[in-house]
């Protein structure tokens, strides 16, 4: 391995450099996208203000995780021409990169571990169990720092993560970025918004998963119930839906202009599962083709405090020609 | 058409659920039995060795019980569910959101359950749970319209019982070792020279134990027993007979005790002899839980009873049984079972689950009938075998057993003047478990388990034929034919 910060940190500025206190959050929010097929790569797209992570799932799904630079305790994009505004974009494998991001925080614990590891360590562990590290490294304010640096167009995304006195640097291979196809959502006609908990939606998702269904059905409608999911195709474990009937409790924001039907594969509304478990409140919203977006708001402590970050899904409906085969296949079997 | 309501309250889902869960260790699918006043869940399992139910009484159990019995035939409604799918619905639903807060909102305010059958079309359970957030799930299930099957158990003849605290029992598995298959249960004299001494607290036996498994030269799995000796007092009631050792299997004993704990029941045992059922109970609130177990054992005892609290209870004047007959039929052995295991000198070590066979007066004509009917039959069979004490494996019952079954039965020494090779016709005044297998209530008469047994085996027999020298020509004398001539013709044996 190669230092990137090494002599060419003197010839001229990296592209990009940016620097972590802590892993955790950045953790945390991307392994919510780690859905991906086809090599489960992701798309960077690294801007001023913030750097954005996007993946799909069979060009059905999509997710798109927006992290402002208040989340990084520097943050730097040097593009060499100031006319040219292409920002830099590149694909890199998710699954590297979080297995990366694991390592941060690793040395400190294996050397917690091996402390104990002594005669005295039922009294190190009652200290150790109860009351936080007074020494710790960020106890001590000993920088513990995860340090991105993409040095030019085309280069590796070097990771430098240095622990007290163990540096770990790890370079990902980068690929050529895709063409931009992203799930078009159209903002000018919204069918409906709905802003609620998010607990509220994983349960109703936890309702209907043991059902074991292939698609699930979202019905949003201006009278009780509200927003309803119902399980449908599925096997003969029977169907589920789940409704939303006291909309003043459950939906703090509710605004359907008409009914709004569409169905969606159920395998990918769970890949948003793990959005739904971190995140503390979601948007849902459906345009007029029937694509449905999800925000996600997730409270990140970043460098400058707490600040949101928001996870964005996209869904594309199944087209209601498998719709009416699955009554079709109902009816049949005396539903 | 709307054939039942009932509405269950956040307690009752999870009562419901923990029975399902038990329910759901002995098998895959139930049978729900409607009626006015009660709801039953029974299932059986694969081996029909374990029978299990659950009796909810409708009005205490849940509320709003309306049952729409017309057009039901004997004012009942019945249908058989897979469990697995019932499972989720009824589970807890108090803490799964992360959040605090929510989780005590997200709690089940009641759940709702209907069964729409149209004539074989629409027929749903359907099961609505709302929560106090105002999020309500719809489950719909579908059924099968199957008539339940029940167990018979003849109380009357169930002349030993035990009652214990499930607690106590529940302590008891904590040092039942990992692997062990079996549980002998058995009633012992502390003392040998005290037997007069009607007062001395006789001490029940848990021993629990597993046989050794040998696969060609690989030892698949050791010996292994471990003896819990519990005093009676223990034990709320007692009255058993002394080394009257009953097996029944661990998981199923395992499975009763946890829910048994969970509701904090006294679990009341009756049984009378191996080789019938056992049966296992306790009440809860508002419901009832019965369990039948298939057993299998041994009597060694002299028919000395024991009573807690009633010392005068003994029947110590019966005629001890022929101690020379009894060591001649001595076969103990932890080889891998086999009907022609040479009998080894006893062994009296405590820890054995049965250390004597019962002086067994069988006609060696009859023995060695049954040793070549294991030896010349199916696969199954045998495996059926190893899981059973290896000093019965020596000495095959003789009777009807279904080669699917778990037990076979055994003939009591009482008992020897039965026709004991007779199919058991339903109408007949054979007790209701003369069968290997717990008998079926229902449709399936344990005749029927009989003669498929025996035209299974019997062509086996005869083109095979027998490479025992003790095999006999005929099949035991007092076996009703089973097939018809004209069924064995083409076998080309009769010309």
């Amino acid at each position: 391995m190669s230092d990137p910060l090494g002599a060419e940190e003197t010839q001229a500025k990296p592209l990009f450099m940016a620097v972590l206190n802590s892993t955790k959050q950045l953790y945390q929010v991307l392994k919510c996208l780690n859905f991906s097929t086809g090599g489960s790569k992701v798309h960077i797209q690294i801007s001023q203000d913030s750097i954005r992570f996007s993946a799909e799932y069979g060009r059905t799904m999509q997710g798109v995780a927006d992290l402002s630079h208040e989340l990084f305790s520097s943050y730097e994009l040097n593009l060499p021409d100031e006319d040219d505004l292409t920002l830099p974009r590149f694909q890199i494998s998710l699954p590297a990169l979080l297995e990366t991001l694991q390592i941060f925080g690793a040395a400190e614990q294996a050397s917690r571990a091996g402390k104990d590891s002594d005669g005295y360590s039922n009294v190190r562990n009652y200290r150790s169990n109860h009351r936080p590290d007074a020494f710790s490294n960020q106890a001590v304010g000993l920088g513990n720092t995860c340090t991105f640096v993409y040095l030019e167009e085309g280069s590796r995304l070097s990771i430098v993560i240095q622990e007290s006195n163990i540096t770990t640097t790890c370079n990902l291979a980068t690929y050529l970025a895709d063409h931009e196809n992203d799930i078009p959502f159209d903002r000018q006609s919204i069918n409906f918004k709905i802003i609620m908990l998010s607990p509220h939606l994983l349960d109703s998702l936890a309702e209907l998963a043991p059902s074991g269904p292939s698609r699930v059905t979202i019905v949003i409608s201006d009278r009780s119930p509200y927003l309803s999911l119902s399980s449908s195709g599925t096997s003969n474990l029977g169907s589920t839906s789940v409704d939303f009937g006291k909309a003043r409790e459950l939906l703090e924001t509710f605004d359907a202009t008409d009914r709004w039907v569409q169905s969606f594969q159920f395998d990918m509304i769970k890949y948003a599962t793990e959005a739904m478990r971190i995140s503390q409140k979601v948007s849902l919203r459906g345009d007029g083709q029937g694509v449905l977006n999800a925000q996600f708001l997730i409270p990140v402590e970043g460098a400058q405090g707490v600040s949101p970050c928001f996870l964005d899904f996209l869904f594309v409906p199944s087209i209601e020609v498998d719709e009416e085969e699955t009554e079709v296949f109902g009816v049949a079997n005396g539903d | 058409m709307t054939l039942l309501n009932f509405t269950l309250s956040e307690e009752g889902v999870a009562v419901f659920h923990d029975a399902l869960v038990c329910l759901n260790k002995f098998s895959d699918s139930l049978c729900l039995e409607v009626r006015a006043d009660r709801l039953v869940l029974t299932t059986f399992n694969s081996t029909k060795s374990a029978y299990a139910r659950f009796t909810f009484d409708s009005h205490r159990f849940c509320s709003n019980y309306r049952f729409d019995a017309t057009g039901q035939r004997h004012g009942r409604f019945y249908c058989a569910m897979l469990i697995h799918s019932l499972l989720p619905i009824f589970v807890r639903r108090s803490a799964p959101s992360s959040q605090a807060g929510i989780s005590s909102e997200s709690s089940i305010e009641r759940c709702d359950v209907t069964i729409e059958d149209d004539a074989g079309r629409n027929s749903r359970f359907i099961a609505r749970v709302v929560k106090r957030n105002g999020i309500s799930a719809t489950h719909r299930l579908p059924f099968e319209n199957l008539p339940p099957v029940h167990a018979k158990f003849d109380k009357e003849a169930a002349v030993n019982m035990w009652v214990a605290p499930a607690r106590n029992l529940r302590q008891l598995l904590d040092h039942f070792s990992p692997g062990t298959e079996l549980l002998d249960i058995h009633l012992e004299d502390p003392d040998p020279n005290s037997q007069q001494d009607d007062d001395a607290e006789g001490v029940i036996n848990f021993t629990c134990f597993t046989e050794k498994t040998v696969s060609g030269d690989q030892v698949l799995k050791k010996p292994l027993h471990t003896s819990i000796a519990v005093s009676s007092v223990e034990f709320a009631e007692m009255s058993m007979e002394e080394k009257l050792h009953i097996t029944i299997t661990v998981k199923d004993f395992k499975s009763i005790v946890y829910h048994a704990n969970m509701i904090n029941g006294d679990v009341t045992a009756r049984f009378s002899t191996p080789a019938k059922p056992m049966q296992l109970s306790y009440p809860g609130d508002g419901f009832n839980c019965e369990f039948l177990l298939m057993t299998v054992g041994e009597r060694t005892g002299d028919g000395t009873r024991r009573k807690k609290n009633k010392p005068n209870g003994t029947n110590s004047n019966r005629p001890a049984l022929d101690t020379a007959s009894r060591a001649g039929s001595v076969a103990r052995s932890s080889m891998p079972p086999h009907p022609d295991a040479s009998p080894t000198p006893r062994a009296s070590e405590q820890h054995r689950p049965s250390s004597a066979m019962p002086p067994r007066v069988g006609t060696p004509t009859m023995s060695a009938a049954a040793a070549s009917r294991v030896s010349g039959s199916v696969v199954p069979r045998s495996q059926a075998w190893k899981l059973r004490p290896s000093n019965i494996v020596a000495h095959p019952p003789r009777s009807n057993y279904d080669s699917d079954s778990l037990f076979v039965t055994q003939q009591e020494p009482e008992d020897e003047e039965e026709s004991r090779w007779e199919p058991i016709n339903e109408d007949d005044d054979t007790p209701g478990w003369g069968g290997s297998n717990l008998e079926l209530h229902n449709n399936n008469g344990p005749s029927l388990t009989m003669n498929r047994v025996w035209a299974a085996s019997n062509p086996a027999n005869v083109e095979g034929g027998y490479t025992n020298d003790a095999c006999p020509a005929d099949p035991p004398s007092g076996l009703d034919p089973t097939q018809k001539l004209t069924d064995v013709k083409k076998f080309g044996l009769f010309g």
